[in-house]
């Protein structure tokens, strides 16, 4: 079946993620001899997300109308993605003044920047201004 | 007001206008109006953005530099609304609706000043009701127990997750999303790990401030990653010729701007609301009250003046709850109480008992913010054009590149950094389907303590939930809880 409601969709997700919570919960250690262990307010918690999923399910089933799902530009939102996942991975060998010009102008790519001039400045500019910024003016020590 | 209260007033206005703080409110101010300026960046955005900052930096820097941001930042996002019809932060819709007509109609200059000049207005009114009401509420909440605490909490979150967004389920929802992210971490009450992996780094919890900085500015980023390119160009007005009427031409608009004013600080102090209400509220009181009300939309004094005195009055206002009861007003004070945690200060009744110099420092630091806001909103018109034509494909990477350094600089931890990234992918997701932010970050703000509370009312009354009806205020709080809840799922349905 193919969910082609946002609410629909949204409710499965929710009472997913619910009962994956439960599970979790379930396996939390009970200490407490009054009755409310380190599980009762996580439990409380997920049945709320299942009765908002179960109820937008309701919803969206229900409903004429249908709410389209929303549009991904799952490339773009990716690279993005996997181009800051990288950043911060590199930072930790590479330093932060070379990483972050390895991030700058790969995100500047990314975001549809294509002047050449602005690809050299721009990185290396704002890299060593921010280190400078935070390590000088804001006594903060960044690798 | 005791006698102690105001003699702090005088010692907090020297301290305010020290050089360091003058200078850090004035950069504040520049760097919160470049941001509201920005379409698509907000107010929010630049504290979350610049809070990791302020760890380092003493208390009143920090307040003096994040008031500034925050003062700027609210009142700018007026200037893309005249200029080129988008309001810098939703709270600024309202200003569009007579801003860009005015400027359409040749007079920018006009409407920034209408603008700037009721913004400060506002704020600094505002910021005299953060004097005088926050003690009152102090006062009132120092007699809170666990049950009373709780059902503050539950107030905020139903206010925020019902005014948020379009569907009131998905604001219940993000608000438990955001509470089960504040469960992650060691059990207030019992000390077990909870959902931690057996990572070490989430033994603490998931930090505040990366989360804030990837729920505020990392969405903005893949918000525009995704939308460059695809938006259509609005009409920039980029002549913007100073044409400000003298000071007693606002006289004869001092209704407006007292009644809007108002309404700004009272929807600004209910927890978990915020300017947006404000704003629209304000301008539909104007125009209600108004004797030409067909003349709003087409360009008149009126419809700026109401939107923008209330969108700043909200500053002062949501102040109040953020500093007598701990709970954040709006999305920016969420950020805000993360920097007072930072700064080793927990908001709350005790605070105004044992700081109420803070107190009094905070309104000198808004009424000087307003003031340099005021400054520069005078003098930068002419320049305000320039900072709409700031290509997006260079300052969104600039924005990311200062998340990551921000989530990094907090603990000097990669993997906060990570977190910054994890938790802006995964609220972009959650926003793109239809789940609104706000609730999410006052869930996370606002679940470690309604736990406790929760927890250590029911084990002191024998597990008997009518504990939480036990006592006026928290049996009325709850009550108007369940009331709002009803008026506003009705509300949703009927829209």
């Amino acid at each position: 079946m193919k969910i082609k409601d946002q609410d629909v969709l949204s409710g499965a997700l929710l009472i997913i993620c619910a009962l994956i919570g439960y599970f979790f919960a379930a396996q939390l250690e009970n200490l407490s001899v009054a009755g409310l262990s380190a599980a009762f307010y996580p439990s409380f918690l997920f049945t709320a997300l299942l009765v908002c999923g179960a109820a937008l399910v309701w919803q969206g089933v229900k409903r004429e109308e249908k709410t389209p799902l929303p549009a991904f530009n799952w490339g773009k939102l990716l690279a993005t993605a996997a181009a800051l996942a990288l950043y911060v991975l590199c930072m930790q060998y590479a330093g932060f003044v070379l990483s972050t010009i390895g991030f700058l102008v790969l995100a500047m790519y990314i975001f549809g920047e294509r002047r050449k001039p602005v690809f050299l400045g721009v990185p290396v500019i704002t890299s060593v201004a921010v280190y400078y910024l935070f390590s000088k003016a804001f006594m903060i020590i960044l690798p | 007001m005791e006698f102690q209260t105001l003699e702090a007033i005088p010692g907090a206005l020297f301290a305010a206008l020290s050089p360091e703080c003058l200078g850090w409110i004035c950069l504040g101010t520049v760097v919160g109006v470049l941001f509201g300026a920005a379409p698509g960046l907000t107010a929010t955005t630049a504290v979350a953005l610049f809070t990791p900052i302020t760890f380092y930096m003493s208390l009143n820097v920090s307040l003096s530099f994040l008031m500034g941001i925050y003062c700027g930042g609210f009142y700018a996002g007026s200037i893309p609304a005249i200029l080129i019809n988008t309001p810098g932060a939703p709270g600024n819709a309202a200003t569009v609706m007579d801003g860009y007509p005015m400027a359409k109609q040749g007079r920018a200059g006009e409407a920034l000043g209408h603008s700037i000049i009721s913004s400060w207005l506002g704020g600094s009114l505002s910021a005299f009701a953060l004097l005088i009401f926050a003690p009152l509420i102090a006062a009132i909440a120092l007699k809170f127990g666990a049950p009373e605490y709780f059902a503050v909490a539950v107030l905020g979150l139903v206010c925020i997750a019902g005014v948020s967004g379009r569907s009131m389920i998905k604001g219940v929802a993000g608000a438990a999303i955001g509470m089960f992210l504040g469960t992650v971490g060691m059990d207030p009450i019992d000390g077990l790990p909870r959902f931690t992996m057996d990572n070490l780094n989430l033994m603490g919890g998931i930090a505040l401030i990366p989360a804030l900085v990837g729920l505020f500015a990392i969405t903005e980023v893949l918000a525009k990653v995704e939308t460059v390119g695809r938006s259509g160009k609005d009409e920039i007005i980029v002549q913007v010729k100073k044409m400000l009427p003298p000071l007693k031409y606002y006289w004869q608009y001092k209704g407006v701007i007292i009644k809007s004013t108002i309404i700004g600080v009272i929807i600004g102090a209910i927890p978990g609301t915020g300017p947006t209400i404000a704003s629209w509220m304000s301008y539909n009181e104007a125009k209600r009250s108004s004797k030409h009300p067909q003349d709003f939309g087409t360009g008149i004094p009126e419809g700026i003046m109401a939107s923008e005195s209330s969108n700043n009055a909200v500053t002062g206002g949501a102040l109040i709850p953020l500093l007598t009861l701990g709970v954040p007003g709006d999305t920016v004070t969420a950020v805000l109480l993360g920097a007072l945690m930072i700064q080793g200060l927990t908001p709350g009744p005790m605070l105004l008992v044992e700081r109420y110099d803070l107190v009094a420092f905070l309104l000198w630091i808004l009424l000087i913010a307003n003031v340099v806001m005021l400054a520069m909103g005078l003098l930068g018109s002419k320049y305000f054009p320039y900072i709409l034509k700031i290509p997006f494909q260079i300052l969104m990477p600039i924005v990311s590149v200062l998340c990551v350094t921000g989530g990094y600089a907090v603990n000097n931890s990669f993997f906060d950094a990570g977190m910054v990234v994890v938790i802006g992918f995964a609220g972009y997701i959650l926003l793109k389907l239809g789940f609104p932010v706000a609730p999410i970050v006052l869930g996370l703000i606002l679940g470690p303590i309604i736990e406790p509370n929760m927890r250590r009312a029911l084990l002191g009354h024998g597990l008997n939930p009518l504990v939480f009806f036990s006592t006026p205020i928290s049996a009325g709080l709850l009550i108007s809880s369940f009331v709002l809840v009803y008026i506003m799922n009705k509300r949703g349905r009927m829209n």
